[in-house]
């Protein structure tokens, strides 16, 4: 064995050595909490007797559940919304930034704040905020006339209201999506502006193409985040809020456990959602390997 | 113009000074992708030098070291620990504030007393989510001794096998004989005992006297007595018509009553069907059934009340209205006249607004009879409990305990002045007043007493100048409680959701109770057939 060969072997132990405390992490806080998961789908299980074999018995009582398919149903248009809304609000909010002249370092700060508040100030601000007779955004909305609707009592206005909020914390995806757009290189927008391009042209066709992975990469994460909301709702629409239009399927898995003592019905849910994260992950990731790719051509 | 982007899912190398030299050689700091350093002063990326690093380190460490500092600082007071040669009795407790203030007190005088000298120590300990805890703790194998949970936490553990059947443990008739029948056979399941009731309270009609009488005219004109309270349904919803004030733009400024809310101060949209005269099963087939005709009719009942008033502004209404335990409880400042709540309304009057002259009363019933509903805290022990017996002599001690002069509890009592106590205490030859343990409990708390045989001075003295409302709704009307179901937290929900479409909805009432029972039906048969596989009956 050559020196480079036991420094490179060497290196690999280390390199090893360095990974186990997120090795030992990963396998007792991930990997075996998700086979429990997945046995105790297989199980009635209350959280005091022990858990009973029942077969498939968890995943048939899926198909006659009428509350699994709203809280489903619930999700994924809080999902679609959020993810459509975030991804542009994020990507103008990265490009205001951009092109920022005053103070840019601070609209950055600024951008982040959000997503440094903890949650349950977070939903106790946005209560407040959203409140029909005294509320911030109702206040601002009557300015301009407009006679703002009860945002958090009003059946029909909760899930936009928590689609609102969740906007609250696209701070992140603009910074990312910021650091993206200043790695474009000049020289290619001054030679598209020299070929006559107009701005819009530009970003269309040179800088949307260079940071697409970046979007892609900000609406996998947020959509792993959206799936899993869970706090701002609980605290702010106790039970889903009337109707249950904003009582979502995490919140569904959290009473189904903690307050029904049904953990095992509780976790085939957990694997649902499981299956639901994971094909948007497949389809993106068979996506990202269409993407023409070029090595250093940033 | 083709442009091709480069996206990488390299992992990084740790940044030895090898790694370090290597990047600097092979790849120029602007082509390292996203995930590779942190952001530098040109927003690109590049791998941190010596310098840099040893920077990160010392704030890492300076982070950790701040953080252990002020986890020293704020640790919590470590209770007093167990004497030797004693037995440790770990009593796990919802309450909070005031209320933990009231049970530690009283842990306090057994630990003092015969605790002493029976050589058991019991150590209070407040655990908020006390149930879920519980369960944790019960299967994780390390559970407390005793375990203060909700009533309707009752059947659920004890279908589970959760807790020990007191009979098992000790002697329960002395406690029996103490205790107001009905609430002692709410701690039942299948008839076995598994909890005593600690702090009970009924649910009665809060009504501010002086709005009253500030309409008394109208309320007279209407053929009410503005110095009584709505006696039935028809009466509230008369009176409340009155005493709601509307703006020019006909917006409520005030309401006489709300039927409901949305779950800031009003969590009794379950006694509905009591307050109509109806029960949560049907006397007939005796199964839970929402979709009754009556039990229909009386949510329509709640329906057109609020839909009288209009329901967007009913609904603007409550935007405005603040949270229970506040100064800005709706109550509190007049915005509502009259609320269903339960004796430990004393305690908020007292803090907030101790001068309102407040009327307690039987809530309206549709037929104008009362009817008493009750909730409790009980007490229960948790089966794996290490010392079942030490924890059952704690228990007993709280009802069969001799009484017990204020002293102790002076502090925590600050309503209750001479000219009270010597009003309560009468010609007796006591200086002091003297209660039982349990009923120093639901003194302190503000709450019902359990015991069967009622003491003169406990009502005078009360926190609350209504219980003895309270006590009679306890004790000498029908009565009515949560049904004794192990998934009653399921059911509840489902009833949840349905009211909360009705009360404040144009919907089809027959239908959303109807949809109701179709989920209670199947949430129902899918807890029977999870109940026949552990070998346990559904009730």
């Amino acid at each position: 064995m050559s020196a480079t060969e036991r420094e490179g072997r060497w290196l690999d132990v280390r390199a090893t050595l360095w990974s186990t405390p997120w090795l030992v992490g990963g396998l007792v806080f991930v990997l075996a909490p998700l086979v429990t998961t997945i046995l105790l789908s297989f199980c009635q299980f209350n959280g005091m007797r022990m858990p009973a074999f029942c077969g498939l018995e968890n995943w048939y009582a899926l198909f006659d559940d009428s509350v699994l398919g709203l809280t489903l149903a619930n999700t994924s248009t809080f999902a679609l919304l959020t993810l459509g809304l975030g991804t542009v609000v994020s990507l103008a909010t990265a490009v205001a930034l951009h092109h920022a002249k005053v103070g840019a370092t601070w609209w950055r700060v600024c951008m982040l704040a959000p997503t440094m508040t903890p949650l349950v100030a977070v939903g106790i601000i946005w209560r407040w905020a959203l409140n029909g007779e005294y509320g911030l955004v109702n206040n601002c909305l009557a300015w301009f006339g407009i006679d703002g609707p009860n945002w958090l009592l009003d059946a029909n206005w909760t899930l936009p209201s928590v689609v609102l909020i969740s906007l609250w914390g696209v701070g992140q995806s603009s910074l990312i999506l910021l650091i993206g757009i200043s790695d474009v290189p000049k020289t290619l927008q001054e030679a598209a502006k020299t070929d006559g391009a107009s701005p819009i042209a530009q970003f269309r066709l040179i800088t949307l193409p260079m940071i697409a992975p970046l979007i892609l990469f900000n609406l996998l994460v947020d959509m792993l985040y959206v799936w899993q909301t869970f706090a701002v709702p609980y605290i702010m629409l106790p039970g889903g809020g009337p109707g249950r239009k904003c009582y979502f399927f995490t919140m569904y898995i959290y009473d189904m456990a903690f307050r029904y003592q049904r953990f095992g019905y509780a976790c085939a849910l957990c694997c649902v959602e499981l299956l639901v994260v994971l094909i948007p992950l497949f389809i993106a990731r068979m996506l990202i390997r269409r993407l023409p790719i070029v090595p250093h051509a940033l | 113009m083709t442009v091709v982007l480069q996206w990488t899912t390299q992992i990084p190398p740790p940044f030895t000074a090898q790694y370090r030299r290597r990047f600097a050689e092979n790849v120029h700091p602007d082509k390292i992708p996203l995930c590779h350093g942190i952001v530098s002063r040109r927003h690109s990326f590049a791998p941190l030098d010596r310098n840099e690093m040893n920077a990160v380190r010392i704030l890492l460490l300076a982070s950790v070291v701040l953080g252990l500092v002020l986890l020293c600082l704020n640790a919590p007071p470590r209770s007093e620990p167990a004497p030797a040669a004693f037995t440790h009795v770990v009593y796990w407790e919802k309450w909070s504030g005031y209320e933990a203030q009231a049970a530690r007190a009283v842990v306090d005088t057994f630990n003092a007393t015969i605790g002493k000298e029976q050589k058991i120590f019991v150590e209070y300990v407040p655990v908020a989510n006390v149930d879920v805890k519980a369960q944790i703790a019960i299967v994780g194998g390390d559970p407390p001794d005793v375990v203060g949970l909700w009533q309707r936490n009752v059947s659920g553990f004890a279908a589970a096998n959760a807790l020990i059947p007191l009979d098992e443990i000790g002697d329960t008739d002395p406690v029996e004989t103490m205790t107001i029948e009905r609430l002692w056979n709410a701690c039942k399941y299948h008839d076995e005992l598994f909890a005593v009731p600690s702090t009970p309270a009924t649910i009665a009609l809060y009504w501010n006297r002086r709005l009253f009488a500030d309409s008394a005219q109208a309320l007279i004109d209407a053929g009410m007595d503005p110095s009584q309270a709505p006696r039935t349904l028809e009466e509230l919803k008369r009176a409340s018509e009155i005493l709601s004030v509307r703006d020019d733009k006909n917006r409520l400024e005030r309401m006489g009553y709300l039927p409901g809310t949305a779950g800031s101060f009003d969590w009794y949209w379950h006694t509905w069907p009591t307050w109509w005269g109806v029960t949560w099963t049907d006397p007939s087939t005796d199964r839970l059934d929402v979709a009754r005709f009556d039990v229909v009719e009386a949510h329509r009942w709640v329906q057109s009340y609020t839909r009288d008033y209009g329901f967007k502004n009913v609904l603007d209404f409550e935007s405005k209205l603040g949270a229970f335990g506040a100064p800005d409880n709706p109550f509190l400042t007049g915005e509502v006249v009259m609320v269903r709540q339960g004796p430990w309304m004393a305690h908020l009057l007292r803090r907030f607004k101790p001068d309102m002259d407040v009327g307690v009363a039987p809530f309206p019933t549709r037929s104008g009879e009362p009817i008493g509903f009750f909730e409790m805290d009980v007490l229960a022990i948790p089966r794996g409990a290490k010392n079942p017996q030490a924890a059952w002599t704690f228990v007993d001690w709280l009802y069969a305990g001799e009484p017990i002069t204020i002293s102790g509890y002076r502090e925590l009592a600050p309503w209750l002045d001479g000219a009270t106590l010597k009003d309560a205490l009468g010609d007796t030859d006591q200086s002091e007043l003297q209660l039982k343990p349990i009923e120093w409990l639901c003194w302190l708390h503000g709450k019902n007493s359990p015991l069967a045989d009622l003491s003169d001075a406990f009502v005078k003295t009360h926190p609350n100048k209504g219980i003895d409302v309270h006590e009679f709704l306890a004790r000498q009307t029908p009565a009515a409680t949560l049904p004794p179901l192990p998934n009653w937290s399921e059911l509840l929900s489902e009833y949840r959701a349905a009211y909360g479409e009705v009360w404040i909805s144009d919907c089809d009432v027959q239908a959303r109770f109807e949809k109701c029972q179709r989920e209670i039906e199947a949430l129902t048969k899918t807890c029977v057939a999870r109940y026949l596989r552990w070998g346990v009956t559904y009730p």
